[in-house]
């Protein structure tokens, strides 16, 4: 059942199997809040354990987002993925560059360093935040460790081999030494050139003489698209046949008429795909009419009547060979209200299943299909004050199967700076049921969180609640899952713990211990990772991870190291036993100062398991100001993809 | 073919000329000792086509495409480093339906490929950029979950069996298939071969009720663009771009893995339009009111939820269309999510809607 939030949507997806929840939110306007996380994103998702650590989060046109102790916060809105891996974050960011460098503040991600595109990037800590600026869209990455994201990289065009004979030497121009490839390079872009002189001098005489430089292209193009499709439906028996569309528009006093019309001309002459006439009057009154025929047993005729924008009526008739659709709408809104009832019927009749109809009045529905007949119900109620909080109760009736669902959900600012959120899912089929109760508190700035879930779910009981602490210079957080009030059937036992230790050090350890009878399997996890300013701007990040459990064993030792002083350069070597006995991965990155001002960057990652390497990826790049050049790109994924290409081109 | 893999004609052509490259390669490399598929062009062509498999044994239909027309395999299996996924892609497929005549010779010349079980990083996000097709599923083969989204760029526009469809969507879980594309028809002399080229027959967003307009002096741009793209080893996102008449639209699609989808629509006009997300799909429909439609068939469901600034300003409605499948044409529903036109005359238009198709079984 869909949770209405009062100035948004909230989804839920459970996966009951790992422990895991995902919440969508579609937020209307401001903040949105669910009992563990705000948000100011169009969209946001999340995805979380425990709710008090997210483990990926996705905000789109959002700014804002708080979830336990993690906090990001945009200087203007933007895409922007995060996905924790042990200690690390990686992660993708999109917004228009052209809305100027990126500041970028966190809290609660105490990984170091931050790299963009694989390049290292400086970091400023205030108080027990940490700001980027960063320049473009790109992937991003916190701390150190093998993650891997993949973009697509669009293959290089073909070199401009005239433009390589010119400065080759004289042997090399003759054609007697060329490949096949390379003759066949010559013919093509030669014949290329030659179009391209001609459609400059016809752009020339037609800017000259009519002041249009397109005209004769465009005529040109005409003619050939019309060759070409009449030759090509006198092989198909079709004829001429061109695609065309209108559109007619004029104001007449307070009345607008509109006429537009899409369709083909063929040799048997006009066909009409879509034809749209509508009248409006002073923006308050509108009427139209639409006719489609899309194929040959489609027909509709659509009829609309909007008499004063708040009452209106909608008849739509369909007519195919295998099916009858028949969509009726009387509607009335008024803007004001929160509430917008409307009447709907339809009625699709289906030749090889009768009947079947369905009206909604106020959202409440009917139904009945042949001689079976179904009715449901749903209804709901919401508020919200901007700032302060929303609320909201919903229900849905099925009286044929005996059930019923109701929601409710309030969530609001009790004190300066806090949240206060709870809610109730209840059900009823012969006896009443409450299937989730949820209570959850917590505190903007340097406080504490504490949330609880509890389910009944198929005579089971879920219990998931947490406490976390926030503080300047690092946070803790400790989780609990039990199902059944029990350790002993299945749960989750989850502690983390950060804390900066220097002005840009910091210390994380993290215990996670999963234990699962059902599916009889367990899982404990320990993970450490300093980042450790070991000189005025130089940097070590050793780290360690351990992780055993039901089938599964993994370790991983290994650090980087950062240098800030001349340029930032990173480079980080992993050892790590997993499936393999043992892989390695070796990743770097650095902007070497260049001619002129540039800079070329280089990054890579690469990594080797089984002595033989299994994936692959080196950049590099030319940075000139805003615009980017070619450069070299290697990837290899093993066994079944595998790039080389580029150029390297400079010029001063 | 797009030095990415993608083929211009659609994925039923690829198969097409597959199916005569396979036994022709034979003969190169036994009579000169070439091996055809070793060519990066034409390796990543043959994994262009498996990745286009939607896990129900079909694959997507943008193009002129009908369901299906494999090409044997195994006669290319040894002649290229992706040989061992082919391999292990193979012994995932029930069986070869078709086999051709011309084959046989090839049959006898092929060598039996000591079997090596694939093994490879996985990202759920397939991106090819040159083409213009992303494609997101839940494992490399045999997916439980297959999306794919197109953008195709005109450079790689094939001639008589183009269709523009930029912005198609085909949806595939639980090994059937939800979303479609109306694909080829009934060939290209088909009566209806206007409706199948028209974007009327895609998985799209139109405007006024409206797609691209194909005309060439006049027109809208053809192509699409992609915008941006990444993957993780658990998510994976895309964002690409069209324009019809004075509309900016831009389609987004996030994906964590299992089986939903999230689809974020924007539209962006220069004066009022209305919009209509439409969902060529195969299974019962059935409106459950707010925004949300369900669709069923062999006991399994999809569910499609509308998310949008104001629900009460999009209707549910219900047309039909034609599609494309192994017996022929045939015909199916549309579902499409109509909004209000702007009352702001000279307004600006920019709306939202995202819906997620979330597979319950």
């Amino acid at each position: 059942m869909p949770m209405a939030m009062g100035n948004g949507e909230w989804r839920q997806i459970r996966d009951y199997r790992n422990n895991a929840v995902e919440d969508i939110v579609w937020s209307r306007s401001g903040m949105a809040a669910t009992p563990v996380w705000q948000g100011d994103a169009r969209l946001t998702w999340v995805k979380y354990r425990s709710p008090a650590d997210p483990e990926a989060v996705l905000l789109v046109e959002g700014t804002n987002f708080r979830q336990g102790g993690l906090q990001i916060r945009t200087s203007i809105p933007v895409i922007l993925y995060l996905e924790r891996q042990g200690n690390s974050w990686a992660g993708y960011v999109s917004f228009d560059p052209a809305a100027g460098p990126l500041v970028l503040e966190t809290a609660g991600i105490s990984a170091l360093p931050f790299r963009l595109n694989g390049v290292l990037q400086d970091a400023v800590s205030v108080e027990n935040k940490t700001v980027f600026e960063i320049s473009g869209p790109g992937t991003i990455f916190f701390g150190t460790g093998q993650i891997l994201i993949h973009q697509p990289q669009p293959f290089l065009g073909e070199p401009d081999f005239l433009e390589w004979l010119s400065s080759a030497t004289e042997t090399a121009r003759d054609p007697a030494t060329w490949s096949d490839y390379q003759m066949t390079l010559f013919k093509n872009q030669v014949t290329r050139n030659l179009i391209r002189g001609m459609e400059q001098t016809f752009s020339y005489w037609g800017e000259t003489y009519t002041g249009d430089p397109f005209l004769i292209r465009n005529a040109a193009n005409a003619v050939q698209g019309l060759l070409e499709y009449n030759y090509r439906s006198s092989l198909s028996g079709e004829g001429i046949l061109l695609p065309h569309r209108y559109g007619f528009q004029r104001d007449i006093g307070d009345t607008r008429l509109a006429i537009s019309e899409e369709g083909n001309w063929r040799s048997s002459g006009p066909q009409v795909r879509d034809l749209w006439i509508r009248g409006e009057k002073n923006r308050s009154a509108a009427v139209s009419y639409r006719f489609r025929h899309f194929y040959d047993q489609y027909y509709s005729h659509e009829f609309f009547a909007d008499l004063n924008r708040q009452i209106g009526a909608d008849v739509r008739w369909i007519q195919t060979e295998e099916a009858q659709l028949q969509d009726y709408r009387l509607f009335f809104s008024q803007p004001a209200w929160h509430v917008s009832p409307r009447v709907q019927f339809r009625q699709q009749t289906l030749s090889s299943l009768g009947l079947d109809a369905s009206v909604l009045t106020c959202r409440a529905s009917f139904r009945a299909d042949g001689l079976e007949s179904r009715s449901s119900y749903y209804q709901y109620l919401t508020g919200y004050l901007p700032g302060r909080g929303n609320w909201l109760v919903e229900g849905e009736q099925f009286p044929d199967e005996n059930l019923q669902n109701y929601r409710t959900a309030f969530s609001g600012s009790l004190w300066k700076s806090g949240l206060f959120s709870m809610g109730m899912t209840a059900s009823h089929r012969n006896r009443w049921n409450i299937s989730e109760g949820r209570f959850a508190a917590s505190k903007y700035e340097g406080s504490y969180q504490f949330y609880q879930i509890t389910n009944y779910l198929e005579s089971e009981w879920y219990w998931n609640g947490g406490l976390s602490r926030s503080v300047a210079g690092g946070f803790w957080s400790g989780n609990l899952y039990l199902k059944n009030w029990s350790f002993g059937k299945t749960g989750l036992v989850d502690f983390a713990f950060s804390r900066r230790i220097l002005s840009r050090g910091l210390w994380n350890f993290r215990l996670n211990y999963k234990f699962d009878q059902i599916y009889d399997s367990y899982r404990l996890a320990l993970n450490q990772q300093w980042y450790l300013p070991v000189h005025k701007g130089i940097g070590l990040s050793p780290l360690w991870n351990f992780e055993i459990g039901q089938g599964m064993k993994t370790a991983s030792l290994g650090g980087g190291i950062s240098l800030e002083r001349f340029w930032p350069v990173y480079l980080q070597f992993l050892q790590f036993r997993n499936a393999h006995p043992f892989a390695y991965n070796f990743e770097w990155g650095f902007p070497l100062p260049f001619i002129g001002g540039n800079s070329l960057n280089v990054s890579g990652t690469l990594l080797w398991a089984s002595e033989l390497l299994q994936y692959g990826e080196v950049r590099v790049q030319q940075i000139s100001g805003n615009v980017l050049s070619p450069g070299i790109y290697y990837r290899y994924l093993r066994p079944r993809e595998q790039r080389l290409e580029g150029f390297l081109q400079w010029r001063w | 073919m797009a030095p990415d893999g993608g083929y211009g004609e659609g994925p039923y052509y690829a198969h097409y000329i597959l199916g005569y490259l396979g036994p022709f390669s034979v003969h190169l490399a036994n009579t000169m000792d070439i091996s055809l598929f070793a060519h990066p062009y034409l390796e990543r062509m043959v994994n262009w086509v498996l990745d286009n498999e939607k896990g129900s044994g079909q694959y997507t239909q943008f193009d002129d495409s009908y369901e299906i027309r494999n090409f044997y395999l195994p006669l290319i299996v040894s002649q290229a480093n992706s040989g061992i996924y082919w391999d292990t892609w193979l012994d995932s497929q029930p069986e070869f339906p078709q086999y051709n005549a011309n084959m046989i010779e090839a049959l006898a010349a092929y060598r039996e490929f000591p079997v090596r079980k694939f093994r490879s990083p996985f990202f759920p996000g397939k991106f090819y950029a040159d083409m213009g097709q992303v494609i997101l599923k839940d494992r490399q083969i045999a997916p439980g979950f297959f999306v794919s989204l197109v953008d195709e760029r005109e450079r790689w526009f094939a001639d008589v069996h183009e269709q523009i469809d930029p912005f198609s969507f085909e949806l595939s879980a639980l090994a059937e298939d939800w979303i479609i594309d109306g694909g080829y028809g009934g060939g290209t002399g088909d009566p209806n071969r206007d409706y199948f080229i028209s974007p009327q027959a895609n998985s799209t967003v139109l405007v006024d009720g409206y797609g691209t307009d194909p005309n060439p002096l006049v027109g809208d741009e053809p192509g699409g663009r992609l915008d941006y793209g990444f993957s993780t080893p658990q998510f994976a996102a895309a964002g690409l771009s069209h324009v019809i008449g004075d509309v900016y639209l831009t389609r987004h699609l996030f994906y964590a893995g299992g089986n939903h989808v999230i689809v974020f629509d924007q539209m962006d006009g220069g004066t009022p339009h209305s919009y209509t997300v439409q969902y060529n799909y195969l299974g019962n429909f059935e409106d459950q009111g707010n925004g949300n439609v369900r669709i069923g068939k062999n006991g399994k469901q999809l569910n499609i939820h509308l998310l949008a600034d104001d629900v009460a300003d999009w209707r549910v409605r219900q047309n039909r269309g034609l599609a494309t499948g192994r017996q022929g044409v045939f015909g199916h529903s549309v579902v499409q999510f109509e909004s209000e036109t702007q009352p702001n005359a000279n307004g600006y238009g920019k709306w939202g809607v995202a819906p997620d198709s979330g597979l319950q079984k």
